[in-house]
């Protein structure tokens, strides 16, 4: 993947039309945390592993949320590319719960039914999640397999990436092959819990 | 009077049930030979990884629920996987300071024994080699890992975020960890930096230039091998030393392995341990003499 321009490094004014002032004081509330009290210090930025591969990086999605930009916030690329390390809010002088507030946004973006900034890597979360659905846990080799059903329509690059090192993983048992599993009744009890809008994407 | 210095619940995670038996089979040799007993936790469940916590915040709270109606109430819960431990920490803070999220919770699981004590693998090796050297207690037929260059690394999940951590827990217990038991411990940039976790299942490229950073971070500071108490961390790095053609590739130890060895482990009769690293460390052992 290549490396991306950040969107606030030009010198043009940003559009306010569309600002929802409200937005801010409701990411908080759900995150637990404020974020006008933001320095716009970019240490956030400055600690993220994923910095490179964002449109915005944390700092910049901290200011679409200040601003009230909330579908520019929304369908961005940075709060997919989120890896959800927390070094942002571990670094944070403010004390803000940043990755909290990727998650929220995460979540918003999917039950607004709003496009996915990084789709591949939504579906690996819903690969995932499908496979936990399946069994009350999790099996690597199945959400493998289910991210390259989800993901058909990237193209042969993506269905044979990894491919050769994953079965090797396989016989080196390494990765089991058989998912483990729990009770009957524990499943339909997972079933009410692992659930959302991210089900129909 | 029991036989064991302590007894505790076991989360073993989707990770350690299914897969990494080089880290599993040492870890529960070690735990037998420092007397703590564990119970794995009847019909447990996922803990949401990275991806429940992305989708829905409540799949986290919800899973860790069922997880805490299960434990046995007293009984501290050790929990292997650092990402499996921020999740049940997360949760435990959600339940406990949420008394409507508890009470919704308790009324599909029953009652939820949220007060426990969560120990990370290395939090209870810390604990238990500092009571060891307060109480002048030493243990039989050791051998310290004279000469082995260790480059202590973490991964992003094991020490963040601070206020879900024990307060009782210093922020290098690894370090110390790892000093005691003889080996020589190089300071380097990137015992934090994300492994890529799993960007790296999708963008092979993005986890290939982290690993390229960590590997070749220990290795410009005279580190000659990775230990790592994160599976996932430990898997990443092998993978993409692997499918980058690193010229130097490095060993990556969990660090049950070397605490095996350090308690008396034969590493030469542990076929069944190094057989799984796609990295071969055998070389390495032979190297610092502690093959035999």
């Amino acid at each position: 993947m290549n490396r991306e321009v950040k969107k606030f490094s030009s010198q043009e004014p940003i559009n306010m039309s569309s600002s929802d002032l409200g937005f801010a004081k409701k990411v908080g509330q759900v995150a637990g945390t404020d974020l006008n009290s933001c320095l716009t210090c970019m240490s956030c930025s400055g600690g993220c592993p994923m910095y490179p591969y964002m449109d915005y990086g944390p700092h910049g999605i901290m200011r679409l949320a200040v601003l009230g930009l909330k579908k520019e916030a929304l369908t961005s690329t940075t709060i997919w590319r989120c890896v959800g390390c927390h070094t942002c809010a571990a670094v944070c002088p403010m004390a803000i719960n940043i990755a909290g507030v990727m998650d929220y946004l995460r979540e918003e973006c999917l039950s607004d039914k709003l496009p996915v900034g990084d789709v591949p890597l939504m579906q690996f979360h819903r690969a995932f999640l499908t496979s936990v659905r399946f069994h009350g846990r999790s099996s690597k080799v199945e959400l493998m397999g289910l991210h390259k059903l989800f993901t058909l329509g990237s193209g042969p690059k993506a269905w044979m990436q990894d491919a050769v090192l994953g079965v090797k993983m396989i016989l080196k048992r390494k990765l089991h092959l058989l998912p483990s599993r729990i009770s009957g009744s524990g499943l339909s009890q997972i079933r009410k819990i692992v659930t959302g809008p991210w089900r129909s994407r | 009077m029991s036989d064991y210095l302590m007894e505790a619940s076991y989360f073993p995670g989707c990770t350690m049930k299914t897969g990494v038996e080089e880290s599993n089979l040492p870890m529960q040799i070690v735990l037998s030979k420092l007397k703590v007993k564990l119970e794995e936790i009847n019909d447990w469940n996922c803990c949401g990884s990275s991806s429940g916590h992305a989708m829905n915040h409540e799949i986290p709270v919800g899973m860790g629920a069922r997880n805490f109606s299960r434990i046995t109430p007293g009984k501290p819960v050790v929990i292997p996987c650092p990402n499996c431990f921020r999740n049940w920490a997360t949760a435990k803070h959600h339940l406990e300071n949420e008394p409507e999220t508890k009470k919704k919770y308790e009324d599909s699981f029953g009652r939820l024994a949220t007060d426990v004590q969560l120990l990370n693998i290395y939090d209870l090796y810390y604990q238990v080699l500092k009571k060891a050297k307060e109480d002048s207690v030493t243990f039989e037929n050791t051998k310290p890992l004279n000469g082995l260059k260790v480059a202590v690394y973490y991964g992003c999940s094991a020490m963040y975020p601070k206020d879900l951590r024990p307060t009782d827990q210093p922020k290098d217990s690894v370090e110390q960890v790892m000093k005691d038991l003889g080996a020589e411990v190089v300071v380097w940039p990137w015992p934090h930096q994300c492994c890529s976790a799993f960007v790296s299942a999708v963008y092979p490229e993005i986890a290939e230039e982290f690993i390229t950073k960590i590997v070749g971070g220990a290795a410009a500071a005279g580190a000659e091998c990775l230990v790592t108490t994160c599976a996932m961390c430990q898997m990443n790095v092998e993978m993409r030393i692997i499918s980058s053609n690193m010229p130097n590739p490095m060993p990556i130890f969990h660090l049950n392995q070397l605490m095996a060895i350090y308690l008396g482990e034969k590493a030469s009769a542990h076929g069944d341990w190094w057989k799984f690293h796609l990295v071969d460390p055998v070389p390495l052992l032979k190297k610092v003499s502690l093959w035999d």
